[in-house]
């Protein structure tokens, strides 16, 4: 790979630099002993409270880093790969800090939100994995643009071979070429176009495959290039989709983090 | 070509497909508003309208007034000492000031006339060590 993968970046510096911080906060919440118990309201607990406040902002500013193209302070790979780790270590950081006491009240909502945050978090992991180059938003190194001329040339073409062939012939091309990606919105989540125009033309037109003339058959050849191009445009469209779905829980969800955050900080100095 | 030719439909499908989806930042806003709303600015609210409290009750039958609607219960971390129980809600009883710790005066309110719940002569009292 030319480049360093966001999971492994320079040689995986961050995911030491995490390990490093989980086993050093480990090693003095079992080296501590309160008074009382282990919790927000100790030394320890003070400490490890303002470090989690620290990690989630500057968790969240990986939303100003990204935006901020002209930014040298760092790529936003190396970025992204230290907010993935840190991210997993701030689960460590934020139990510590709760000496595993939960309740009903604002202090362990903060603390379930960012559990839900995290785990959001590693869903988007998974799906940029599983699929990198929705990373750099290309498919095949084509942006969808280049993807929808490549179905303009390939119905240029249809067209022309169409020309000498019968009206039938030259309906179901037009048909194949007036056909939408998707028929509504929704099908952007399912990645399935079940009434794809494209794909009833190249139906007909295998049955009529046999004895058809060379004209008809390299027809039938794009008609069939436009449909495998056609499917992979739409299990593109339906990857972006499902980041973006998860963009809108993992943003909002990190901010109504910061909202039970500065309301657990303030209570809890409020009433001392 | 004629200038007048509008977008050709892929392009234009494709154009709409490329649009992110929409609600971001206001369910984000509405999130942080809801959170903040509901578990400080509500509490404090309440916190500042209650009714003025004495500077420091004369005995435990007449403790500072509680929040109203106990909107303040949700800051509680966990459940209070037993002997407290009677006024876990009114949180205002022994925090008497906003952001200074529990004074001396808060609980020689009540104790004034209530003996301690524990003899520290026979028992090691560590909550009253606790670091604060």
């Amino acid at each position: 790979m030319a480049q360093d993968h966001f999971l492994s970046f320079n040689k995986s510096k961050y995911l030491k630099w995490a390990g490093a911080l989980c086993a050093i906060c480990i090693g003095l919440y079992l080296a501590d002993s309160p008074p009382i118990k282990p919790g927000g309201g100790t030394w320890l607990g003070y400490g490890l409270g303002a470090l989690g406040f620290g990690l989630i902002l500057w968790l969240m500013a990986f939303g100003l880093r990204k935006r901020a193209y002209r930014s040298n302070l760092g790529s936003v790979r190396g970025w992204l790969s230290a907010h993935v780790y840190l991210g997993l270590a701030l689960a460590v950081v934020a139990t510590l800090h709760t000496g595993f006491e939960l309740g009903v009240n604002v202090h362990s909502a903060a603390y379930v939100l960012t559990l839900a945050v995290i785990a959001s978090g590693i869903w988007g992991v998974i799906l940029y994995v599983r699929q990198p180059a929705l990373m750099g938003n290309l498919l095949n190194g084509q942006t969808l643009q280049n993807l929808g001329s490549g179905l303009r040339d390939i119905d240029d073409q249809c067209r022309k071979l169409a020309q000498g062939l019968s009206p039938d012939i030259q309906g179901l091309v037009k048909n194949s070429s007036t056909g939408r990606i998707f028929a509504n919105r929704w099908q952007r989540f399912s990645g399935k176009n079940p009434n794809c125009a494209t794909q009833r033309t190249v139906d007909t037109l295998a049955e009529k495959n046999n004895g058809a003339s060379p004209a008809q058959r390299e027809l039938y050849n794009l008609q069939f290039r436009r449909l495998q191009q056609l499917l992979r445009i739409r299990e593109f469209v339906r990857s972006r989709t499902w980041t973006e779905v998860w963009l809108l829980l993992h943003v909002p969800l990190s901010f109504g983090l910061l909202g039970s955050l500065v309301a657990h900080v303030v209570s809890v100095f409020f009433y001392w | 070509m004629d200038h007048n030719t509008p977008v050709d439909p892929i392009t234009a499908e494709i154009g709409g497909l490329q649009k992110p989806l929409k609600g971001r930042r206001p369910l984000s806003w509405f999130l942080f508003s809801a959170m903040l709303g509901l578990t400080l600015v509500l509490p404090v609210l309440a916190i500042l309208f209650s009714p003025a409290a004495p500077s420091a009750p004369s005995d435990s039958s007449t403790p500072n007034p509680s929040t109203p609607f106990a909107l303040d219960v949700v800051w509680n971390p966990g459940p209070v000492a037993n002997a407290h129980q009677a006024w876990a809600n009114d949180c205002q009883v022994c925090h008497s000031s906003p952001f200074s710790r529990v004074k001396d005066a808060d609980c020689v309110a009540c104790h004034k006339t209530t003996a301690g719940h524990v003899d520290p002569t026979t028992t090691k009292v560590s909550a009253l060590e606790e670091v604060r």
